[in-house]
């Protein structure tokens, strides 16, 4: 249930509740739409309403007593109309009282009883057996609001006949106001426009009134009158509502308010519905009241429509018009948010052309920049303010501590165009790796948990271990206890699936925290990307750039050398490559692994060579080598040493003296490859991703390509390995591992009971032989 | 032959005097011949149970609004509080207004036998609970039913709470509300409730914590003591016939664990003997190592219908409960025969 909070006090400050706003959520902003979404109207409208109409109902009252009592007991008085009793303590009501001024206590006497009579409803404070009325439901079950005023919902004393009968003018119009609330929060529509029809003209410019106008357009909207309620809004300077901004209603707003600031709200919303649902007799109505306005010279704001129309032109995949009405907005007069606009909008539309520019990078030049400069700006000022006053505890997101009020309007912008814009281009025209460097410097700038990162390295922030909380484990493999880590290898579990959450008690490496090199678009990027392309990419980064546009982009980039020598040293490893992965690998800085905390650490739980498909107690000594590759990797576990056995076997297999020799290596060779890559110690070639973030992102085909690799070499060696030693054990186990990858039968029958069936045929006696001993 | 005339004819007789009274009854208490419970905490009908409605042409709803229980909340003071209160989704979804309109709605609330020893601390509160959920469900009432299992140690409490309810439902509806209650088969051995009419409920017959129990829903031996109690009942009645089905868990040592409505479909299961069966599953710490499945078949429901109606005629029937799920184990005929 959500909370529910009394104010019943403060609805007395008069009907400074929002006619709307629990009525209609905000809008959402939505990753697709082209047009800017960061712009809201007026946030603070009602607030500001609320203030000013506080000040001037207290400057009312003082004033009304002449101001010979003091302002704050007037103040007390509007916060607490309980104070209203016989023997008041309250200076202002006790003036009243002795000047038995009869009008003014009736209207306090009625808001007094309204409250009480509001209090006595909200039984349920008192009484489990309340049940909420059907106007209480209604905002329960509309508002997006937590924490409900409930004293606003009944009012029942106040009625019609209070306004007419009372003989003070003002007095009378403070009613109009409650009678109005009444009537809205009781649904009574009709009743508030009847109520303002008659009563309205005699309210006088002031915050009162655009209290009562507030109510009754919200009333209109009710009633279906959304020109009329967009009007009054319009009028009263409120433009945040939710309504559908049909050409037609901007229109007939332009004839009643020409240059009305709420426009640029207006046309925002109506660009982006459009978007979500284009229908062009709307462009067409919308198009020619654009250039009526434009043409009529009465908005002072042109480029806004000028730009709308880009936009719609854009929407309808006419980009060159697009542009062409792009160039003209900007030489027209407009705000700076439209001016703003404007440039992301260019930037945008010419990152998304398809006709394979060749001079691509150098269009989008200065306004990428730009802009990038300005997500920088935003960040900066942001992460300033909020170095000063954070630990960091492991149970909180970064984003949610960090960056919740972070202004994203034009990192928004910035990943729209990235993501919609160049990856997709660079994909088109097969340079990947210049995907790889836009999203590094994406990811670089925008990514917030590799900023906080910065931030606990630089010392600004410090990194607690306090409580027992729980975190969610980040794709990337880390410490955690020995049973975790044996239940994230264990090969019955499904396909290198990782449990997200577990016990942060075991966490106490700041490292882990703050590892956030394998996950995130660069690592997916290149984790999925071609070596070819990653090589491509490394030598971009070592080159600084050649272009003015890669040099900005190596210069906001991650560039840290050992962090990509050990993704592509790891990509040979999964493709059987051991030369070249040892020469990727062996550069890369020890202290770079003990820093990244990954890999080797499980690499000491599970042996690549170990038979980990068949529960034995010790496979050890099996291969009868003149070396034993388990104990051999057991001594120095890690991706080098490993790479060094494969190498060594594969010479083996070759150049050993005996047949049996070169079938073992074969078949420990083919144990360690598939092992390494599908098996228990798939964390020698991968980088630890859930379940579900593998099949997020990464298509079949990719998968398999690795995997099918694999499977061609462990055939290879297996064929080698049993056409050296003809034995029917030894056969049966490399039957045994050929079936072990077969995707299909792994998936359908887990790890454990994947083998064929008519290989369980064949060699079922085998097997239970071997599973005996 | 005169003996053999005089027979039948009185047969006859009484089996028209039947009709006659049973009509009498309908007509005056205004009972249609078909009706369903609605037992759930949340109302909403989906197209296949609307459909059902339609197809059997069932009239009434016996709507559970709330249950009564002992108050465990220390924030207030009242000693027993309205709980699992049913939530009808008018605002999210369906609009339910224009079928409240069709359907005749009766509200039910199920009182605890704990709750009902301190019914005079809430008899006022309810009664205005009720009126303002039928304000807020937009629902015109004429009756309301009280479900209780009262013993002998709680009729007085129970009977003196349907006097005083009556009253105040017509301080809060402005009009005479008519009284039903459930009646259980324990029930008919003792002076019936004052309401208007009662709903014999033709399950929940059988001890369902009890590991050797068969089927605690509906055990046609479980009800034969009772039927000598029909003829001379002094109140008229309509029989609910169970339509659910549910599972029965028992820890290792056969010890009740809780009742289920959810399939095993996620575990292994084994049948150890009849309805029972074997599964490992844990819930809320505890372990359920034995299942036993409880459905009733229609033979046996009709069986007992017909046991009931030997008795006292045929009576209207309200099926318990509206569930497509559940109701989908049945076939459209066997629905119908159930009604018939």
């Amino acid at each position: 249930m959500k909370s529910i909070v009394f104010l019943t006090s403060l609805f007395l400050i008069a009907g400074c509740v929002p006619a709307m706003a629990c009525v209609y959520c905000e809008v959402e902003p939505k990753a697709h739409w082209i047009f800017y979404t960061g712009y809201s109207a007026d946030d603070e409208w009602q607030t500001n309403l609320n203030s000013r109409f506080r000040v001037e109902n207290i400057s009312f009252w003082h004033d009304y007593v002449g101001k010979l009592v003091s302002r704050e007991s007037v103040e007390d008085a509007l916060y607490n109309v309980n104070l209203l009793e016989e023997k008041t303590p309250n200076e202002f009501f006790r003036y009243l009282i002795d000047n038995n001024d009869t009008v003014a206590l009736q209207y306090w006497m009625c808001l007094k009883t309204t409250d009480a009579d509001s209090y006595e409803e909200q039984r349920w404070r008192r009484s489990v057996w309340y049940y909420p009325e059907e106007g209480y439901l209604y905002w329960y079950y509309n508002s997006e609001d937590d924490q409900l005023d409930f004293s606003i919902v009944k009012i029942k004393e106040i009625n019609e006949d209070c306004i007419a009968s009372c003989p003070d003018k003002n007095i009378r119009n403070r009613y109009v106001l409650q009678v109005l609330r009444k009537f809205f929060y009781a649904e009574d529509y009709d009743g508030c426009v009847r109520i303002w029809s008659e009563y309205g003209d005699s309210v006088p410019q002031s915050a009162l009134r655009t209290q009562c106008l507030n109510y009754y357009a919200g009333a209109l909207l009710r009633l279906g009158d959304k020109a009329e309620a967009e009007i009054v809004y319009a009028g009263i300077g409120y433009s945040n509502v939710f309504l559908d901004y049909n050409p037609a209603i901007l229109q007939e707003i332009y004839y009643t308010y020409p240059d009305y600031d709420g426009f640029e709200f207006m046309v925002q919303q109506f660009v982006n519905q459009y978007f979500d649902n284009p229908k062009r007799s709307k462009a067409n109505a919308f198009n020619a009241l654009a250039d009526e306005i434009i043409k009529d010279g009465k908005n002072s704001n042109p480029a806004l429509w000028k730009s709308a129309q880009a936009a719609i032109a854009y929407i309808n995949n006419n980009t060159p018009k697009a542009l062409q009405l792009l160039s003209q907005a900007e030489k027209m007069r407009g705000s700076a948010i439209v001016k703003e606009n404007i440039r992301m909008m260019r930037l945008l539309f010419n990152s998304t052309r398809t006709d394979n520019d060749s001079h691509y990078e150098e269009t989008l030049y200065p306004d990428l920049i730009w802009l990038t400069e300005n997500v920088k700006k935003d960040f900066k000022a942001h992460d300033t303010a909020c170095c000063e006053w954070y630990d960091v505890f492991c149970d909180i997101s970064w984003e949610d501590m960090f960056y919740s009020d972070l202004p994203r309007h034009r990192m928004k912008i910035l990943r729209r165009v990235v993501f919609l814009g160049i990856v997709p281009h660079f994909e088109r025209v097969k340079m990947d790796y210049k995907s790889i460097a836009y999203l590094n410097m994406f990811d670089e700038i925008t990514y917030t948990d590799k900023r906080v990162r910065q931030f606990a390295r630089e010392g600004k922030i410090t990194v607690s271990n306090e409580g027992s909380c729980k975190i969610y484990r980040h794709p990337s493999i880390s410490r955690g206890t020995y049973s975790e880590l044996d239940y994230i290898v264990d090969e019955a579990s499904p396909f290198r699936e990782i449990y997200k959450e577990v016990s942060s008690e075991h966490f106490d490496s700041t490292t882990y925290k703050l590892n956030f090199d394998y996950q995130g678009n660069l690592f997916n990027s290149l984790d999925t990307a071609t070596i070819e392309d990653v090589l491509k990419y490394v030598d971009l980064l070592r080159s600084g750039g050649r272009t003015p546009m890669e040099k900005y982009i190596v210069k906001n980039s991650y560039c840290d050398m050992d962090y990509y020598y050990d993704i592509i040293g790891t990509k040979y490893m999964r493709l059987g490559e051991y030369d070249k992965a040892l020469s990727y690998l062996k550069r890369v800085d020890p202290n770079f692994k003990n820093r990244q905390n990954i890999t080797d650490y499980i690499c000491r739980e599970r042996n690549p060579f170990a038979e980990r498909w068949i529960t034995k107690k010790s496979e050890c000594g099996m291969y009868n080598l003149s070396f034993d590759p388990v104990v051999k990797f057991d001594s120095l576990p890690g991706k080098i040493e490993f790479c060094n056995i494969m190498q060594q076997l594969q010479k083996n297999c070759y150049s050993a003296e005996t047949l049996e020799e070169r079938a073992m290596s074969a078949y420990a060779y083919a144990v360690g490859l598939h092992q390494s890559v599908i098996g228990c110690a798939w964390p020698l070639t991968d980088y630890g991703r859930t379940y579900s973030d593998i099949y997020s992102y990464l298509d079949e085909e990719w998968l398999d390509s690795d995997e099918m690799c694999c499977q061609k070499i462990v055939d290879k060696f297996l064929d080698m390995a049993m056409k050296y030693k003809e034995d029917k054990v030894f056969t049966a186990k490399c039957m045994m591992l050929h079936s072990k990858y077969r995707k299909g039968l792994r998936i359908q029958y887990g790890y454990k009971t994947a083998f064929k069936p008519e290989i369980r045929e064949t060699f079922c006696d085998v097997f239970i032989d071997y599973a005996a001993n | 032959m005169k003996k053999k005339i005089l027979i039948i004819a009185i047969v006859i007789a009484a089996a028209l005097v039947t009709i006659v009274l049973y009509n009498v009854f309908v007509d005056k208490l205004n009972i249609p011949k078909n009706s369903i419970y609605y037992w759930q905490t949340d109302f909403y009908l989906d197209d296949d149970e609307i459909g059902f409605l339609d197809q059997h042409d069932i009239k009434r709803i016996y709507l559970r609004f709330f249950d009564v229980d002992i108050n465990d909340d220390n924030n207030f003071s009242d000693k027993c509080a309205p709980v699992a209160t049913l939530d009808i989704d008018m605002y999210n979804g369906k609009d339910f207004s224009d079928f409240f309109e069709k359907i005749d709605i009766v509200p039910v609330v199920f009182i605890t036998q704990e709750a009902i020893r301190e019914y005079s601390s809430f008899t006022d509160d309810l009664a205005h609970r009720l009126y303002a959920m039928c304000h807020d469900f937009k629902l015109t009432i004429n009756e309301v039913q009280f479900d209780c299992d009262w013993t002998g140690s709680t009729r007085d409490d129970f009977f003196q709470f349907l006097k005083d309810e009556r009253l105040a439902l017509k301080k809060y509806f402005g009009k005479d509300i008519m009284l039903s209650s459930t009646i259980r088969f324990h029930q008919l051995a003792q002076t019936p409730p004052e309401v208007e009419y009662g709903v014999l409920m033709c399950y929940n017959t059988g001890h369902f914590k009890d590991f050797d129990t068969k089927n605690s829903i509906l055990d046609v031996e479980d009800i034969k003591p009772y039927m000598k109690y029909l003829k001379s009942y002094k109140l008229p009645l309509s029989l609910a016939l169970p339509t659910y089905s549910w599972f029965v868990e028992f820890d290792e040592n056969k010890k009740f664990v809780r009742l289920n409505r959810y399939c095993y479909d996620d575990y292994q299961i084994k049948n150890v003997e009849g309805n029972v069966y074997e599964v490992d599953v844990e819930y809320q710490g505890q372990e359920t190592k034995y299942v036993r499945y409880e459905q009733v078949s229609s033979e046996t429901i009709l069986h007992a219908k017909k046991m009931v109606e030997d008795q006292c005629g045929s009576l209207p029937t309200v099926l318990y409960h509206l569930d497509s799920k559940q109701l989908s184990k049945y076939s459209e005929d066997e629905i119908d025969s159930f009604f018939n």
